[in-house]
C-alpha cells in the first residue's frame, strides 16, 4: 500500500484544520477569555476575575437549570435507549411493512424542532383544541401542562421522546439486522430463553450503538433548547429552564451579558464531559479490543 | 462476547443497504427543510423612489424584522429603489435576531447594515452607546420635503433621545379595548371604564351566555405580564424610576397596587391564562371562545379579516379602562421607525433619503391595511376601525409606554419571571415588589448605568 507523504496529508488536511480552528478553537478560546471578564453590550471586556463564576455558582438560577438539565439529560436518555431498542426489536420481527412503518416513526424525526414542537405543543392547549386534554377528561384529569411545572417538564420530556427516538430505532434496527444468526440458533439450542439472549447476545453484540446513541443523546439533550422555547416560552417561570435557554435569557434576551454567559457555558462543556466520560470509556475499551 | 465479527452474506447486507438509503433520503429531506427558507429577502411590492442616486455602486442594508406591519416599510425602499447602482436590500429576520444582529453590526467598526428599525425599549440604548446618528441638522436641511409635519409631534418625541431626534417613526400602536359588540349589544352592556366593570362585565357574559372565560390578556410570563404591570402602574400614576434617575421605585405603593391588580385580573380570566401572548388572545377571539380583551392596536387586523374568523364584522373598539375610576388609560404605546447606524460608510444624505421613502406617503398608504402608519393623513384615510380609538388614546396626552432609558431593557427583561409568581400566589404583592426593586437595581448595575 502507497504511503501518502506528508505534503499530501498536509494539503488534504489543512482545510478541515483551518475550519477547526476559525469555528471550534477561536471561539471557544474567546469563550474562555470572556468568562473572566465582564463584557456590557458593544464595549471590550474588562478582567474580573472569577466573578462571574462566582455569580452563577451563587444563583438559585443557575442551579436549578443545571439541576433541571442533568436530569433531563439522564431521563431521556434512558427512555430513547429503552423505547428505541423495545421498537427496533419489534420492527425487526416484523414478517412486512417494516420500512412503511419505520419511514412514519422517522416522519417525527425529519420535522424540524420548532415546528414539531409547536404543533406537539397545541396537542396539550386548549386553546388550539387541545386533543389530548379533550381525552384526558372522559377521565376527569385536568393537567395544567403548560402551566404547572411537573406537568410542564413531562411534556417536554414527551416532545423529546416523541421526536428523538425514532433515530435511535433506525440505528439499532441497522445494528439488529447485522447480528450473525449462528450465535443465536447456538444459544436457543443451549436453552436459553428469549431474555436471556437478549441480555447475554443482542445487547452485548450492540454494545457499539448503544455507546454511540447513549453519546448522541446525552449531548442532545444538554443543549436542549429551542424545543423548550417553543413549548414552554416562560421556561424560568414553569420550571423547564435548561442551561442552553439560561445562557440564551443572559447573553441575548434580556442583556448583553456575555461574559456570564461564557461562564455557563465552560461550565456546561465540562459538564458535558464528565457525563460522557462512560461512553468514552466504553468506546475507548472497544478501540483497545480491536 | 464481542460485538459481531461475522462475515455478512449478500443476503444479509440487503437490509441494511435499504436502510441505509432510506437514512440518505431522510437526511437529505432534512437538509432540503431546514434549507428552506434560509437567505430569503424580502421581495415584494415597492414604491416609487425619487431620490438622489449614487454616482457609484452602492449597496444598502436595512434591517427590519418581518412582520405585517414593518415589511410595507422595508419593501418600499428595498425594491422600490433597488435601481442602476444603488442596491437596497432588506434580509428577512426575526424580532429577536433583528436586536442582536443590530447590536452585533452596530457596535463593531464596521457596519453590516445601515438602517436600523429601532423601537422604545432599544433605541435609547442605541443612541447612548452613540450608535446612531441624530437626525436633527438632516431633518433641518430637508424635512420639508420628507413632509415631516404629517407625522404627530407625540410620535416624533417616541424616537428622541437627550434632545435629538434619533429616529424617524413609520408605524404606532397604543394598547386599546376590543370586545364582541354583538354580545355587548345583546346583553346591554356598556364599554367598560374601569377594572371592575370589565370584570363584571365578563361575568355577565359568562352567566348569560355560557363562555367559559370572556375575558382574555397576554398574560405570558415570559413578558407579556410584564406589560400588563406597565399597564396598571401607568394608570395607577405609578413610575418605574425615580425621575430621570436610574434609582427603581418598583416598592412603591403603587407598584404593590398594580401587583395586587395583576392578581385580581389573572383571578379572572383562565388558569390557563400564563400562556397565553397575543398570538393565543386574537385566536381566542377569532373562535369565539373570549369576548374582550386589551391588544396593541396593530394586531386588530387579524380581528377584521373575514378569511381568519366568522366574527370579523362583530369587534368593536374602545380606549382601554382605567384600573380606578378617574384614573389613566391602562395601556401603553409602541412605536417603530428607522435610524441611521453611525458606523455605516454610506452617505447619510442617501441614507436620510431612503428614510423618506421608507417612510414615505406611499408606503404608509400600503401600510395601512395592517397597521397604523405615522402619517396621519395616510393613517386616517385607510379608516381602520381600531384606528380612532388608538388615536384617543395617544392624543390623551398621558404617560404611556415604557421609559426611553438605555437600561429599560435590563430591568425589563428580569420582571417577568417575579411579576408571573406574583400572579400565580408563589409571593405576595409586597414579597413580589421588593424583589422587583433588587432585581432592578442588580440590572442596572450589571448593565453600568448604577447611580
Amino acid at each position: 500500500m502507497e504511503i501518502m507523504k506528508l505534503k499530501q496529508f498536509a494539503g488534504f488536511s489543512a482545510p478541515a484544520i483551518v475550519l477547526m480552528v476559525g469555528l471550534l478553537v477561536i471561539p471557544l478560546g474567546a469563550t474562555l477569555t470572556w468568562s473572566f471578564q465582564n463584557v456590557p453590550v458593544g464595549q471590550p471586556g474588562v478582567f474580573n476575575g472569577l466573578a462571574n463564576y462566582a455569580e452563577i455558582f451563587t444563583s438559585p438560577r443557575f442551579g436549578e437549570a443545571a439541576g433541571f438539565t442533568i436530569v433531563y439529560t439522564l431521563v431521556i436518555t434512558v427512555l430513547k435507549v429503552v423505547i428505541g431498542f423495545g421498537l427496533a426489536l419489534m420492527l425487526h420481527r416484523l414478517p412486512k411493512g417494516r420500512m412503511v412503518i419505520l419511514g412514519l416513526l422517522m416522519a417525527a424525526y425529519v420535522v424540524p424542532t420548532v415546528i414539531g414542537a409547536l404543533n406537539f405543543s397545541w396537542l396539550f392547549n386548549d386553546i388550539f383544541g387541545g386533543p389530548v386534554n379533550r381525552l384526558l377528561e372522559v377521565f376527569g384529569l385536568h393537567i395544567g401542562w403548560l402551566t404547572e411545572t411537573g406537568p410542564a417538564r413531562v411534556l417536554v420530556g414527551l416532545h423529546a421522546i416523541w421526536h428523538e427516538t425514532p433515530f435511535v430505532i433506525l440505528v439499532l434496527l441497522a445494528g439488529l439486522q447485522t447480528l450473525p444468526e449462528e450465535p443465536m440458533e447456538a444459544a436457543h439450542l443451549d436453552g436459553a430463553n428469549w431474555w436471556q439472549r437478549q441480555r447475554y447476545l443482542v445487547i452485548p453484540m450492540l454494545g457499539p450503538l448503544f455507546t454511540f446513541v447513549g453519546l448522541i443523546s446525552v449531548m442532545d439533550s444538554l443543549k436542549v433548547f429551542d424545543s423548550i422555547r417553543i413549548i414552554t416560552p416562560a421556561a424560568e417561570s414553569v420550571g423547564t429552564e435548561s442551561l442552553m435557554t439560561y445562557v440564551y435569557s443572559v447573553a441575548l434576551g434580556e442583556s448583553y451579558r456575555l461574559g456570564v454567559a461564557s461562564a455557563v457555558n465552560v461550565a456546561t462543556i465540562v459538564l458535558t464531559l464528565v457525563l460522557l466520560i462512560p461512553f468514552l470509556r466504553s468506546t475507548w475499551k472497544g478501540a483497545r479490543s480491536v | 462476547m464481542n460485538s459481531p465479527a461475522a462475515p455478512l452474506t449478500r443476503r444479509r447486507m440487503r437490509r441494511p443497504a435499504r436502510l441505509a438509503g432510506v437514512t440518505g433520503l431522510l437526511l437529505t429531506a432534512t437538509l432540503a427543510l431546514t434549507a428552506c427558507g434560509a437567505g430569503a429577502d424580502v421581495n415584494v411590492g415597492g414604491v416609487e423612489c425619487d431620490i438622489e442616486m449614487p454616482e457609484t455602486a452602492t449597496t444598502v442594508n436595512l434591517l427590519s424584522y418581518n412582520s405585517p406591519s414593518t415589511d410595507p416599510f422595508s419593501n418600499a425602499v428595498a425594491n422600490g429603489c433597488t435601481t442602476g447602482d444603488l442596491t437596497v436590500n432588506a434580509p428577512a429576520t426575526d424580532f429577536g435576531g433583528q436586536n442582536q444582529r443590530a447590536v452585533q453590526s452596530m457596535s463593531g467598526s464596521s457596519a453590516s447594515y445601515d438602517l436600523i428599525e429601532v423601537y422604545g425599549t432599544v433605541y435609547p440604548l442605541y443612541a447612548d452607546r452613540g450608535w446612531i446618528s441624530p437626525l436633527d441638522d438632516l431633518i433641518a436641511e430637508r424635512g420639508d420635503d420628507l413632509d415631516l409635519d404629517d407625522i404627530d409631534p407625540a410620535l416624533m418625541e417616541q424616537l428622541q433621545y437627550d434632545g435629538q431626534q434619533v429616529g424617524i417613526p413609520t408605524f404606532w400602536g397604543t394598547i386599546i379595548f376590543v370586545y364582541r359588540q354583538d354580545i355587548f349589544d345583546d346583553l346591554g352592556l356598556e364599554v367598560p371604564t374601569t377594572f371592575d366593570e370589565m370584570i363584571a362585565a365578563s361575568e355577565t357574559i359568562t352567566a348569560e351566555t355560557g363562555m367559559a372565560n370572556p375575558l382574555a390578556l397576554p398574560f405570558n410570563p415570559a413578558g407579556d405580564v410584564s406589560t400588563a404591570y406597565n399597564q396598571i402602574l401607568t394608570s395607577l400614576g405609578g413610575t418605574w424610576y425615580d425621575g430621570d434617575t436610574a434609582t427603581p421605585t418598583l416598592d412603591s405603593p403603587e407598584s404593590v397596587q398594580a401587583l395586587e391588580e395583576l392578581v385580581t385580573i389573572f383571578g379572572a380570566m383562565s388558569d390557563q391564562a400564563l400562556t397565553f401572548s397575543s398570538p393565543e388572545v386574537i385566536t381566542q377571539l377569532q373562535t369565539g371562545q373570549a369576548a374582550m380583551s386589551m391588544l396593541f392596536s396593530g394586531r386588530m387586523s387579524a380581528l377584521l379579516d373575514a378569511d381568519q374568523t366568522d366574527y370579523s364584522g362583530d369587534f368593536g373598539f374602545a380606549v382601554p379602562p382605567a384600573v380606578e375610576e378617574g384614573g389613566l388609560y391602562a395601556t401603553s404605546l409602541s412605536v417603530d421607525g428607522l435610524a441611521i447606524a453611525e458606523n455605516s460608510e454610506v452617505d447619510k444624505d442617501l441614507l436620510f433619503d431612503l428614510i423618506g421613502v421608507a417612510t414615505g406617503k406611499a408606503a404608509s398608504a400600503e401600510a395601512a391595511g395592517a397597521t397604523i402608519p405615522s402619517r396621519t393623513t395616510e393613517a386616517q384615510a385607510a379608516e381602520l376601525p381600531f384606528e380612532p380609538a388608538a388615536r384617543e388614546v395617544l392624543e390623551s396626552g398621558q404617560p404611556m409606554g415604557l421609559p426611553h432609558v438605555p437600561w429599560m431593557s435590563d430591568v425589563y427583561a428580569v420582571m417577568a419571571p417575579i411579576f408571573g409568581a406574583v400572579v400565580t400566589g408563589e409571593i405576595t404583592a409586597e414579597e413580589g415588589a421588593t424583589q422587583a426593586q433588587a432585581a432592578a437595581v442588580t440590572a442596572i448595575a450589571a448593565a453600568g448605568y448604577a447611580e
